[in-house]
Order: C-alpha cells, then sequence, then structure tokens
C-alpha cells in the first residue's frame, strides 16, 4: 500500500531547488559590503556614542563597557579590579559549531567578518594577509569548525511562517533587533546575517532559538523561554527565504470519495511537490483526494502522539503502517494515536478526500520534548548531492581538519574561543600581546587599518574614541571598579535592559520601537505593554524574585505582550544582589492585629472583593477574569513584592508608579472603611497582605464568580446536601446565620469542614449537569480528618484505627432540626450512639462553635472519643488547646483529655465511660 | 461534510419553528400548548411556580390531603395544595424541606415522605407540625457514590410487600467504580438494602404497572441501542456487564451471568444467558424520543380516559410522554408503545398519575436539552372527556398481532391489508454506544379481519422478526366517523412469540 521509494526521484528534485536557493543567498552576500560600519554593540552605541559633549571619565566608562563587549582582555591581559569590574562578555563556544552553522557560512564569515556580517563583533584576523594564505586558512578553519558536530535540516512550514512573524514581533525580539515584515532599519539594532537561512537550517536554528545560552554563554542574546512549538515557528519564520523547497510530494486525485478505500482503488491525475499538507493543491473545493509522500526525523526517540482531524475523511500512515484511519464523509473530526519511534527517519503517508461542502486537514504531533506542534515541523529534506555546474557540495577533509586547528592557535582564535583538537586536546594560545594597562591608546587594534596579524574590528570612529579615552586612564584605575548604581548602570548597558525598561533617568523604549510592544488590554495604555519601570525595583521586588526573573524570565503579565527573558547567572553575576543594596528600604514594622490568624485573612479578603475596595474589578485571581481590565493577578503578588513596599505604594501608587491607573485604597492614608479593623488603615493593609500571602492557594475573592449562586442563611440555616470538596460525597453543608459554616460528612460521621463567613457557592453543582466537588465560598477554613468517631482502644498505645467508620459498624441515622433549624448530627456505632449538635456563638465580630456531643454507650467497655488529630496540639490552661498555632479548642469532658503522638500528628483522646456521657468542644478559631 | 452549507438554506424555517416554540412557552398560564388535536383530548395545564423558586422537578409524590409534593434537582421539596383546581392560580407552592441532595423518588407512608436522594434513602416529617419538615432519618445508605455527577439514583414508590426500589445509574454512565452502580437495589421496611436486579446503565425513571412489577427506563449507549422499559425481576440481568463485578456482594443472587458477546443481538444473547431480561419495549431512537425518562400507570380506572391500566412513559429530550401497552409471553413483559403527548414545557422527567385521573409532568432540561424550552416546569395533564380515536391495545399472536381500538373502526378501510405498513427493525447489542437500525425487513400484512363490533382487528403477517420491534403505520384505518386515528402508529417489540 505504501510505496515510499516510488516518491523518492521526486525528492530529489525538490533538494536540488533547495540547494538553488542557498546559492542564491551566498549571492546576496556577497553583494553587501559594508566597511566601517564597526561592530554592533547596541548599549554602547545608545549611551556613549550618540550622546554629544560627554565628558571624559564617561567615555572612559563607554570605553570599558567597549573593552568588555569586544573582549579585548581575551589578549590584553589586566588584573585587579578593573578587570574584576568587567563582566567580559565572552566569544560563542564552538564546540557545537558545525551542528549549528553552515560550512558555506563559516567559509564567507571566517573570510569576511564585516562584510558578511555588518555589525559583526569578531574582529578580522586576515586584514592585511595576502589572498592565497588566507584562501588556504581559511578554508582549513571552515574544515576544522565544520568537523565539530553535523549539521541536521528541515523545511519552514506555511503555518509556521506565519505564526513565527507574530511571535518575532511580540514576544521582544524587536526590542533589539530590526523589525521584519516590514522591513525597517531602526538605530542601536543588535545584527542579524541575512539573509539568515545562510547560516542556519531550520533545525539548527530551532535549537539555538531554544537555548541560545548554550553557544553564547554570556546572555547578550537572551533565552525568550520559546517552548518547541513558538521556536520551530520562529525559525520558519527567520528562514522563510527557504520556503521555494517542497517537503512532500503529493498525489492529486479527482473524484467524490466517500471512503479510503475508494481513494484507494483510484488512479491519482498528478504527482506534484508539495510544502506542507496543503489542501489547495487539488484546485478545488469539492471531489477531491491527496495523498502526501514524505519523510520525517524523529531526534529523540519514544512516545508520540499523532493527531489528525479532517473533513471528510483522511488516514496517517508511519513507515507503511496504518496508525490512523478517519473514514466516512463527516464533519472535521479528530482522532489520536501513539506511536513508539526510533530516532532517525521515519516514512509517512497522507491520505485525504473531500466530497463536499467544508473541507479541513490538520496532522500534528507532540512527544518527548516536544510540545503539540503540526507535523510539517518535522518533516525532512535531505539536502543531497547538487548537479553538475551547481556549487560544489561541502565534504568534510581531514587533512584540512587537522590543518585548521594548527591555523586556529596560528590566527589566535584560541584567545576568544575555547577548542580541542582533532585528539581532544585543548588548544592553547601562543601569542603574547601587552597587558592592557601597557597598551597604547592609539594604534595597534585601534589602528585605522591594523598591521597583517593584528586583528581588525572596523571600529567606527566613536568607537576608537571611546577606547581611547579608557586605555588612556586604565592604568590609572586599575585598582577601582564600578560601583553601586554605574556597576548597575554597566550592567543594563551591556544586556540591553534598556531597550525595554527605563531605570532612574536612563533608557527605556526607544519611540521607533514603541509599536513593538503590544497588549490585549488597550484600555491599560502604556502600562499594559510597557515592561515595568525598574526606577527601586530592589525595594519593591523580593531578592529571590529579583533574582528569579533576571535569570529565568518571567511571564506574569498575560496581557504584556513581550516577555522578560532568561538571561542565565553567567551574565548577570550578582545584579539581584546590586540592584537590593541599591534600592531596598525599611521603613515600616507589621502591625500587630490582636485576632486569630484566619480572622485577619478573612478580613483581607473581604477587602480585595466586590463589596469593599474592589481590587478585583482590575486585577485577576490566577485563571479567573477581572470584571474590568485584567491586570496582574493578585495571586502574584506575594511572590514578587516586599512588605515594606507594597504599604508604602497602595498608599501612594502615583509616587511609586507615575502615570498608573491604579486609584488610591487608602487616598491620604485614610480608610473608607471604618467598620473594618476599626478604620486602621495600617491594620487594613497589612490584613490585605496577609490574605494575599496565599497566594493561587487564597479563597478565591468575593465578587468574582461572575455565576455564583451563594446560599445565604438569613434567618435560619441553610443545608447543603452534595459533592463537598474536603467533605466526601456525602456531605452535609450547614450555613449559620451567625457566618459559621460547617460540613459534616455522613460517611465518615464527622465535622470535617469549618469556616467563616460566605457558606457556599452552589453554581457547580446547579448548572449544566453539576460536575465535581464544591469547596467552601467563605475563608478560615479549618479541616479535619476523618477517621471513627469513638472506639474501645486497646492500652493507651494502641493506634487509632485506620477502618473507615461504616467497615467499624458505624452509620449515619441521620438529623433533626430545632425550631431555630439548627441541626443536630445522629450517628451510631457498635452499641453505642450519639447525637452531635453545633451551635454558633457570636462573640463580636466572629462567630465561633460550640459543639454539644452526647454520648450514650450502652456497652460494658470503655470507649476513646477523639475530637482532633492535627500537627501541633498544645494544652493551655482550662481545658483550652492551642492548634496548630493557628486557633483554640476549649473542651468540657466528663474525664480529662489526654494529647498523644500518632505517626506524627497529635491526637487529642477522650475517655468515656459507660451510659451516657456529654462533651462539648468549643471552636474558636 | 456538506450539511454546514445546505443546511443554511433551512435556517430560516428552523427560526420559525424556535419562535413558534416561543410562542407557546410565552402563553397565559390557562392556555395549553402542544399539538393541537392532543389538546382536545388531554390539554396540559402549567402550574405556576413562585417567583425566585429553581423547581426543576425531580421527584412526585401525592401526600394525605390531597397535595402534591414536588421535590427538584436542587434539594428542594415543595407542597402543592389543591393540585387538581381548574384554575392553576389557585395552586398554592410552600417550600416543605431542603437541602438535600438531588432527590429523584418521593413517596409517602404513615406519616412520613421516602426521599431517594443520590447517597441516601431518607424519611422526612414535620414533627412539630410546623409546616417545616424537621426530622430527617437515615433509611438506607447501602450503594455507593463517587463522586460522579452521573450516578444518579432514582426511588420508587413502596411495592406490594412494602419495600422501596432504588435504581442507580452507572458511574460516568459507562462504568461501576463503586458498589451497586448499575444495579437495583430494594430497601425493605426494616431498612435492609437487598441486590435485586443487575446490568443497569443510566435510568431515567422507575414505576410499577398494575399488576405492581417494577420497571425502569434505559437509555441509548453502551449494552442500549436505543432507550427502553425494562422490567426489574428480581434477579434478572438487564445488559449492561460492568456492575457484575458486585456478586460477590449480593450473595442472594447466585453466580455471576455470563458476559453478553458485543455485536450480538438482545434475543440471541437472552437465549444463551438465562439471567438476562431484554427489554419489554424498545422506544426506536430519534422516532419515539431520545432520552426515556419517568414512569407513571393510569390507576384510576377510567378517569383518565380509555387507557385505564396502561403504562406512561416521558421522554426528557422530546419533552412528551408516551403510551406503553404491556402483555406477558413465556413470563416476559413485551409490548407496544404509542405516542400519546407531547408539547411539554420543559424536559419530560417525573410523572405521577393519580387516583382523581390526572396525571402531572415534572421537567428539567438542566444539563440535557429538550424540545421544551423551560428549565423547568411542573404541569398536569387533564383527560378532556372526549375519547381520541386511537390503538388501544397492540397483543402478538403466532400469525400476526390483534389491534383493539378505542372507538370502532370504519370496516372497509379496517380490511384493506393496504391500509397498514410494518417495517421492522433491530439494534446491535454491543458494547460500544448506542446502535444503528439494523436488520430491517418489511413484514407483510396478508389479512386484516375486523370484529363483528368495529373494536378490534386482526392482522395476518408474514415476516414476523423474534427480536425486531414491528413498527405498524395505519394511516389508512378510519373510524366508523371517518376520523384517522390521532397516532397512527405504533411500536411492538417482538421478543417472544405466543404459542396461541
Amino acid at each position: 500500500m505504501i510505496d515510499f521509494l516510488r516518491s523518492l526521484p521526486l525528492a530529489r528534485s525538490i533538494v536540488r531547488s533547495l540547494s538553488l536557493a542557498l546559492a542564491l543567498a551566498g549571492l546576496a552576500l556577497a553583494a553587501s559590503s559594508a566597511l566601517g560600519e564597526g561592530p554592533a554593540v547596541p548599549g554602547v552605541e545608545r549611551f556613549y556614542e550618540a550622546p554629544a559633549n560627554l565628558s571624559d571619565e564617561a567615555k572612559a566608562d563607554g570605553g570599558d563597557l567597549l573593552v568588555q563587549e569586544l573582549n579585548c582582555v581575551a589578549c590584553h591581559k589586566a588584573e585587579g579590579e578593573f578587570a574584576a569590574g568587567l563582566n567580559v562578555r565572552t566569544a560563542p563556544n564552538l564546540d557545537a559549531v558545525g551542528a549549528r552553522v553552515r560550512p558555506e557560512w563559516l567559509r564567507e564569515y571566517l573570510g569576511a567578518p564585516h562584510a558578511t556580517k555588518p555589525g559583526a563583533v569578531m574582529p578580522d584576523m586576515f586584514a592585511g594577509v595576502d589572498e592565497a594564505t588566507k584562501k588556504n586558512e581559511v578554508e582549513a578553519l571552515t574544515h576544522f569548525l565544520a568537523s565539530k558536530g553535523t549539521l541536521a535540516h528541515g523545511s519552514p512550514t506555511p503555518s509556521g511562517i506565519a505564526r513565527g512573524e507574530q511571535i518575532f514581533h511580540r514576544v521582544g525580539c524587536v526590542a533589539c533587533h530590526d523589525p521584519m515584515s516590514p522591513e525597517k532599519t531602526l538605530a542601536h539594532s543588535a545584527p542579524l546575517p541575512h539573509p539568515l537561512s545562510a547560516k542556519y537550517t531550520v533545525s539548527s536554528l530551532n535549537e539555538f532559538l531554544k537555548n541560545p545560552h548554550g553557544a553564547r554563554p554570556s546572555g547578550r542574546m537572551p533565552s525568550l523561554n520559546l517552548n518547541d512549538a513558538e521556536a520551530s515557528d520562529l525559525a520558519s519564520y527567520l528562514l522563510r527565504d527557504m520556503k521555494a523547497a517542497s517537503n512532500l510530494t503529493a498525489e492529486i486525485y479527482k473524484g467524490s470519495f466517500s471512503t479510503l478505500a475508494q481513494l484507494r482503488a483510484a488512479k491519482p491525475e498528478a504527482t506534484v511537490p508539495a510544502f506542507g499538507f496543503s489542501i489547495d493543491l487539488a484546485g478545488q473545493k469539492d471531489a477531491f483526494g491527496l495523498r502526501f509522500d514524505g519523510q520525517i526525523k524523529i531526534t529523540k526517540g519514544g512516545k508520540y502522539e499523532f493527531i489528525l482531524a479532517s473533513d471528510d475523511g483522511s488516514a496517517l500512515w508511519i513507515d507503511g503502517k496504518e496508525v490512523i484511519a478517519i473514514d466516512g464523509v463527516h464533519p472535521k473530526s479528530q482522532k489520536r494515536a501513539s506511536v513508539d519511534l526510533k530516532e532517525g527517519l521515519h516514512a509517512i503517508t497522507v491520505e485525504y478526500y473531500e466530497q463536499a461542502g467544508e473541507e479541513a486537514l490538520e496532522v500534528r504531533v507532540k512527544g518527548p520534548g516536544l510540545t503539540e506542534t503540526d507535523l510539517e515541523a518535522l518533516l525532512y529534506v535531505e539536502e543531497t548531492k547538487p548537479e553538475p555546474g551547481e556549487k560544489p557540495e561541502f565534504v568534510l577533509d581531514q587533512n584540512l581538519v587537522a590543518r585548521g586547528a594548527e591555523v586556529f592557535v596560528k590566527r589566535n582564535c584560541v584567545a576568544c574561543h575555547s577548542a580541542k583538537d582533532a585528539a581532544g586536546k585543548d588548544l592553547a594560545s601562543s601569542v603574547s600581546a601587552k597587558k592592557l594597562f601597557d597598551l597604547s591608546p592609539q594604534g595597534g587594534c585601534l589602528a585605522l587599518h591594523p598591521a597583517a596579524g593584528l586583528p581588525d574590528y572596523d571600529l567606527r570612529p566613536a568607537q576608537r574614541d571611546l577606547l581611547t579615552a579608557a586605555l588612556k586612564t586604565a592604568k590609572a584605575r586599575a585598582e577601582t571598579k564600578p560601583q553601586g548604581e554605574e556597576a548597575v548602570h554597566r550592567k543594563f548597558v551591556a544586556l540591553n535592559c534598556y531597550a525595554c525598561h527605563q531605570r532612574g533617568k536612563e533608557g527605556g523604549v526607544e519611540t521607533a520601537r514603541l509599536e513593538y510592544f503590544m497588549t490585549d488590554q488597550p484600555e491599560m495604555g502604556d502600562e499594559g505593554r510597557v515592561p515595568p519601570l525598574l526606577t527601586r525595583t530592589g525595594d519593591k521586588l523580593k531578592p529571590e524574585w529579583l533574582k528569579e526573573v533576571l535569570e529565568k524570565g518571567s511571564k506574569e503579565r498575560p496581557y504584556m505582550m513581550t516577555r522578560m527573558p532568561r538571561f542565565g547567572s553567567a551574565a548577570l553575576g550578582d545584579l539581584a544582589g546590586q540592584l537590593t543594596a541599591l534600592d531596598q528600604q525599611n521603613l515600616l514594622t507589621e502591625p500587630e492585629i490582636d485576632l486569630q490568624a484566619g480572622q485577619i485573612t478573612s478580613i483581607g479578603r473581604h477587602l480585595v472583593g466586590g463589596k469593599a475596595l474592589s481590587c478585583i474589578k482590575c486585577h485577576t485571581f490566577a485563571d479567573k477574569k477581572a470584571t474590568g481590565i485584567q491586570a496582574i493577578s493578585l495571586t502574584t503578588m506575594h511572590k514578587r513584592l516586599r512588605r515594606d513596599w507594597f504599604e508604602r505604594y497602595v498608599l501612594d501608587p502615583q509616587k511609586y508608579r507615575p502615570g498608573t491607573r491604579m486609584p488610591a485604597p487608602w487616598p491620604n492614608g485614610q480608610s473608607f472603611y471604618p467598620d473594618v479593623l476599626d478604620g486602621d488603615t495600617r491594620q487594613q493593609i497589612q490584613a490585605v497582605w496577609q490574605y494575599l500571602s496565599y497566594g493561587p492557594s487564597a479563597s478565591v475573592p468575593l465578587g468574582l464568580e461572575e455565576d455564583a449562586i451563594e446560599l445565604v442563611a438569613a434567618k435560619r440555616p441553610v443545608i447543603y446536601r452534595n459533592f463537598i470538596e474536603g467533605a466526601g460525597v456525602r456531605a452535609i453543608g450547614v450555613g449559620y446565620p451567625e457566618h459559621a459554616n460547617l460540613a459534616f460528612d455522613a460517611d465518615s460521621l464527622g465535622i470535617r469542614l469549618l469556616w467563616q463567613n460566605a457558606f457556599i457557592d452552589a453554581s457547580k453543582h446547579w448548572t449544566n449537569r453539576g460536575v465535581g466537588f464544591q469547596g467552601p465560598l467563605g475563608d478560615s477554613i479549618l479541616k479535619f480528618e476523618t477517621g471513627v468517631p469513638a472506639t474501645s482502644l486497646e492500652g493507651d498505645n494502641a493506634a487509632w484505627p485506620k477502618e473507615t467508620a461504616k467497615d467499624l459498624g458505624w452509620s449515619f441515622q441521620g438529623y433533626r432540626l430545632n425550631k431555630s433549624g439548627q441541626p443536630t448530627f445522629l450517628y451510631s456505632g457498635p452499641s453505642v450512639t450519639v447525637a452531635d449538635f453545633p451551635e454558633p456563638v457570636k462573640e463580636g465580630q466572629f462567630p465561633s462553635l460550640r459543639r454539644t456531643i452526647d454520648v450514650e454507650n450502652s456497652g460494658q467497655q470503655a470507649l476513646t472519643y477523639r475530637p482532633l488529630r492535627a500537627s501541633k496540639i498544645e494544652p493551655l490552661s482550662d481545658g483550652t488547646y492551642r492548634i496548630d498555632d493557628a486557633w483554640t479548642l476549649a473542651v468540657e469532658s466528663p474525664a480529662k483529655p489526654t494529647v498523644r503522638d500518632s505517626e506524627g500528628q497529635k491526637e487529642l483522646l477522650i475517655p468515656l465511660a459507660s451510659g451516657k456521657s456529654k462533651i462539648v468542644l468549643h471552636y474558636q478559631w | 461534510m456538506i450539511s454546514l452549507r445546505t443546511s443554511l438554506q433551512r435556517i430560516p424555517t428552523l427560526l420559525l419553528t424556535a419562535s413558534a416554540f416561543g410562542a407557546f412557552a410565552s402563553f397565559g398560564l390557562f392556555a395549553s400548548v402542544g399539538h393541537a388535536d392532543e389538546n382536545e383530548y388531554y390539554p396540559i395545564t402549567r402550574i405556576p411556580i413562585p417567583e425566585d423558586v429553581v423547581l426543576e422537578a425531580g421527584a412526585l409524590a401525592m401526600l394525605p390531603g390531597g397535595e402534591l409534593a414536588v421535590s427538584s434537582r436542587r434539594g428542594d421539596i415543595y407542597r402543592f395544595s389543591d393540585p387538581f383546581a381548574k384554575n392553576p392560580e389557585e395552586i398554592d407552592a410552600d417550600l416543605w424541606a431542603s437541602g438535600l441532595h438531588e432527590v429523584l423518588g418521593l413517596t409517602y407512608r404513615d406519616g412520613w415522605l421516602y426521599a431517594t436522594q443520590r447517597g441516601e434513602l431518607t424519611r422526612i416529617k414535620d414533627s412539630d407540625d410546623d409546616g417545616l419538615a424537621d426530622v430527617f432519618e437515615a433509611v438506607s445508605d447501602g450503594w455507593g457514590i463517587s463522586g460522579d455527577y452521573h450516578e444518579y439514583a432514582f426511588g420508587s414508590s413502596f411495592d406490594r410487600d412494602g419495600n422501596i426500589w432504588v435504581v442507580l445509574c452507572l458511574t460516568g454512565s459507562f462504568s461501576s467504580q463503586v458498589p451497586f452502580r448499575g444495579w437495583c437495589l430494594r430497601v425493605n421496611e426494616k431498612g435492609e438494602t437487598i441486590p435485586t436486579v443487575s446490568g443497569i446503565r443510566s435510568p431515567g425513571g422507575i414505576g410499577m404497572n398494575a399488576e405492581g412489577d417494577v420497571f425502569y427506563t434505559d437509555n441509548q449507549g453502551p449494552w442500549n441501542g436505543t432507550c427502553s422499559l425494562k422490567w426489574l425481576r428480581p434477579g434478572s440481568f438487564q445488559g449492561h456487564p460492568d456492575g457484575n463485578k458486585w456478586y460477590a456482594e449480593a450473595p442472594n443472587l447466585g453466580p455471576v451471568p455470563k458476559t453478553p458477546e458485543s455485536g450480538s443481538r438482545i434475543m440471541t444473547e437472552a437465549a444463551k444467558i438465562p439471567e438476562y431480561e431484554p427489554p419489554c419495549v424498545l422506544f426506536p431512537y430519534a422516532k419515539m424520543g431520545q432520552s426515556a425518562s419517568g414512569i407513571a400507570c393510569d390507576l384510576s380506572d377510567g378517569k383518565f380516559g380509555p387507557f385505564a391500566g396502561q403504562m406512561f412513559v416521558g421522554d426528557q429530550t422530546f419533552s412528551t410522554v408516551m403510551r406503553v401497552f404491556l402483555e406477558k409471553i413465556d413470563g416476559h413483559y413485551q409490548g407496544a408503545c404509542f405516542p400519546f403527548r407531547e408539547g411539554f414545557g420543559s424536559g419530560t422527567l417525573a410523572l405521577l398519575s393519580t387516583e382523581q385521573g390526572p396525571m402531572f409532568v415534572g421537567g428539567t432540561n438542566r444539563g440535557w436539552g429538550s424540545r421544551g424550552t423551560a428549565p423547568f416546569a411542573l404541569e398536569r395533564v387533564d383527560w378532556s372527556g372526549k375519547t381520541p380515536f386511537e390503538v388501544h391495545e397492540m397483543r402478538a399472536k403466532p400469525d400476526g398481532f390483534e389491534l383493539t381500538f378505542t372507538k370502532p373502526v370504519d370496516k372497509a378501510t379496517a380490511s384493506d391489508p393496504a391500509s397498514y405498513r410494518m417495517p421492522t427493525y433491530t439494534y446491535i447489542f454491543q458494547a460500544s454506544y448506542g446502535s444503528p437500525i439494523v436488520d430491517e425487513t418489511l413484514a407483510t400484512i396478508e389479512r386484516a379481519v375486523v370484529a363483528e363490533d368495529g373494536m378490534s382487528v386482526r392482522l395476518f403477517v408474514k415476516g414476523l422478526e423474534i427480536g425486531h420491534v414491528h413498527e405498524l403505520h395505519l394511516d389508512g384505518v378510519r373510524s366508523t366517523e371517518n376520523q384517522p386515528l390521532l397516532h397512527p402508529e405504533a411500536y411492538y417489540t417482538l421478543n417472544y412469540l405466543p404459542k396461541e
């Protein structure tokens, strides 16, 4: 059925057209030459070259940065504090350069770096060298570098190109690089090879984009934390000029097919090269069929899930086996199947037919380390030998590889790039250049045309000026290094933080790039699209959060299209620590509030919610939408922000974030809510902070659930039997008018949850089919373990039984309501009956709960009743216990309770003699 | 796929139908709704539900003193006073109990109202007579629930021995994750819970016939090619094998029945598995309905018209009530279903026939859509006193069927075989979801012999098929008043062929 070989000749012709595209790219390279443009260091250009009238001191600072970015100290050694103050941009890691960069590119680039890639930071090491020598040595170097790894190929996908264009112009690439669609040349851009396809293959660029620090450990190209699909799409876009190639062959069938069998019995009308699984190939909308053949390349063996969707029929074959078939005529339907695939190439075939009406075909895949993406991304095209007359294919010559290792040392490439020879031995530099402090501030590398054999950086006059200024005073500054704000500034310049952020008066998004900072919340204005101000950021952010964001990147603002990229620790040094040391202020102490912790939290929740400050009007709560704009989630506040800053900020947002749309919740320090914590602003802020400290596990603020059906106990208790999270499938929720609430579990026969304020939202169970468990709507939630209510223990050390109450012969008997509608729960076990009457007691602002438990033990044996198992049970005075440092339980019982250890927990036990006993438990929380 | 584009052209008509429905829904409370001809015989009256009350009626029961108790999926129980009032505005509703877990069974006895909740059979009373229930006693919790919304429990009224029967949906309607999902249990007067029937999938209601035997409706899905009415014969297996793992906890029921072979036919498997009780009446999918629900039996002795002793079954999707005639052949119930009444306000769920005659119908369409557009409804079907011209009974004979009618037939049309047509078909008995119609045949009506009094017709049929629905069309038959039948169709499920 599947004859993969049939399609091979065609695959070759596809490859031919791909090589042709590359040859054309080579021509484009040769045509562009830009001598004298200088190495591009965007930050230095923006802050030290562009401004006029810089002081000599400032010029020296800029020069120091160039010394750092051009890695002058690789040859011209420097010591002491001066050297310690440099955060050197090291050269790319060449260990796997052969797997990353095309050999043709290496050859062009080594021979003429500045012409091949205008703005290249690498110096030309062959300036002034005679052409014949240069040609030989470049060829040898090319082979040496090409021997370091094997290039993988791939081709751009049409859908990937479209998505990649969005990614490139939205996630932050354009903060440093020029925009491409439409093309624009902006000031202070980091250069890219043109076209990128001359340097990279789709596979190698994809790998580089996912982990730029592997090749370039100094973090000047940060990682945007692209996932597999995003990296693959972006690589497709950046290499879209390779699109002329096809990656499949397609057979086109005409006819009204309604089954796969009919399609398979038909003869194709034509066989054509195809680029992706495009159903437009047929040239008609109805009554056609297609069969695509090709190969996919699996780089990591494992289980792959294929997803096929079509309207009408389709089938997917892998290595000659039918994996998915969607037969018949139907609306768009989807099927999935998993296949174990070994690393390597696999033949794939996709069959498809469309009878009439709507048409669609999607083929997707996910697998080890691969998030779901179009299968097109894995399509493989072999780049085979060119035809006679075309550019000769690169064939690795081992003799030249060995020779290249020698040239690598001879031309002192090794000063910047560490490398090993073929035997695996580290290559070492044999050049001894003058020390940095002994350099003349002119001539040498700084000469307009450096002598043969010296590195030629193709410096601009302005760059020479800066370097000269630096070298003039370098020796005098041998034992100083930038301190404080200057040290931070230099890092911001080198890492181009200023392209996105402003700190103090420096930096910020340049006007020409502002349009590439986008948002899906236009009503938020620039706050919604421009990355945050970093003025006093070390005061605002927790040091550990600051470190994490800088090192790993972040995406806390869903409305903002750019991402904070990952710079990696090598690039940063202790930037987080430096920011903290410079900025942090500790001006406030936490106010004391004389309430239980849960009570403070519930006040905080109230303040944040819709009946008080309404923070939820603008701030989301994790995935729950705010009612107005969708500003940063309340669940992120505590992990990001310092308390001291938070209090000062909410008292005067404009002071810390000029122009913010955030209103002052406590204008002039005054509270709008005199009844909450006696109107004490500082206590109210503390309560909000304490609530926010629960992060994503905080109870959802009130007023955020759009379609809530809140059950409110107005005069009588409200009872709610349903699936209650934390209280089982036979839960009986009771909400009391006093705003105490409980959930009794009719299976485990005990109270499993106590909470305060709002009772429950019934919408989960009372809309649609009522799927799932619903937790309390209120807060200050206490949770209790399951366990049989009472048992007869064989000795003091006998473990509490682990069997369920039901298995131990207990059963729920029901409940009675008193005149006020309060339930008494009735349950019984072997020779014992229990009447369990919880009753809320309102004392001041918060309720407590008194639970009277009448036990009738009709057996002869004494019983033990266990009201509680908890992490910590600390006896206070008068039968009162402090539980988990969070709440108190007062116990009245016929015999004194005991506390004992229980597998890392504590148990409270009350002995019960035969006959009737009464226990009163008073929960204050 | 063609449907989307081509169906666009049909949209104007669809919209028209929808707005027509809307117009029905906004009729005044006195207005009857639905099928105009049906209205003449069995008008539907909407019973007003107090504003701000969401009464997704799950179960209905009569209370002493003539009040109607209505339980809701939200867990409330309301008492409707004077439910038979000619002017429905005179009917008042009062909340009696709340906080229960989706009550789908209600019945009254000796001062207690018995409510079947998801996890418990509970009896409830108002001990201090203040109008609000205050004692809630757990009678049985002898089954498991895992927290899956589909784990419904439907409860019956008391049977002749004082048992309440509880029929339990599978977990997710597909598997039996906790004890006795997919079973029917009986709870006796001592509160003991007795495993009674296995093989259940997704019930929509439970009820008894005039003899007091208990039936339930099951819904199209695995091992149910279409919806059906099934007899809960104690000890029987109803076809879905997933719950059979609990036989170990049901020693009273003996060994586990053999698992049916997927892809077979109902009667083929019935021949192999003695415990397997084939469905009494198949409700052909998309013809008679799509979600069979509540069951009622007319015990009013003629106060509800000519169908005394017959059963009625709701369909939630179609917002209808069907009529069912059963007979017993070889110890098994089988019979025919007929359209009875359409146009209920919401998705028909609970049915209650009363001694007084009228039938109450409770509806909800939450989670499962229905033709009736109201989210919930409580309605009463009255008999207008006029007798519709209908097939009254349809009995199998060794060589055909015997039909009786509610009015004398016109001998000329009724004795003409061309007045009838009888396609037959069945469904695949299989583990995968539902089934298409299969094994289609066309039976031949060879002779139609009209009785002397014109009240019955004997059809001699060639090509009877065991295990098939025999879909009888009587388009040509007229009454002596030259009227066509109000519903000229009947669907007889011929599992067993009578010997005489």
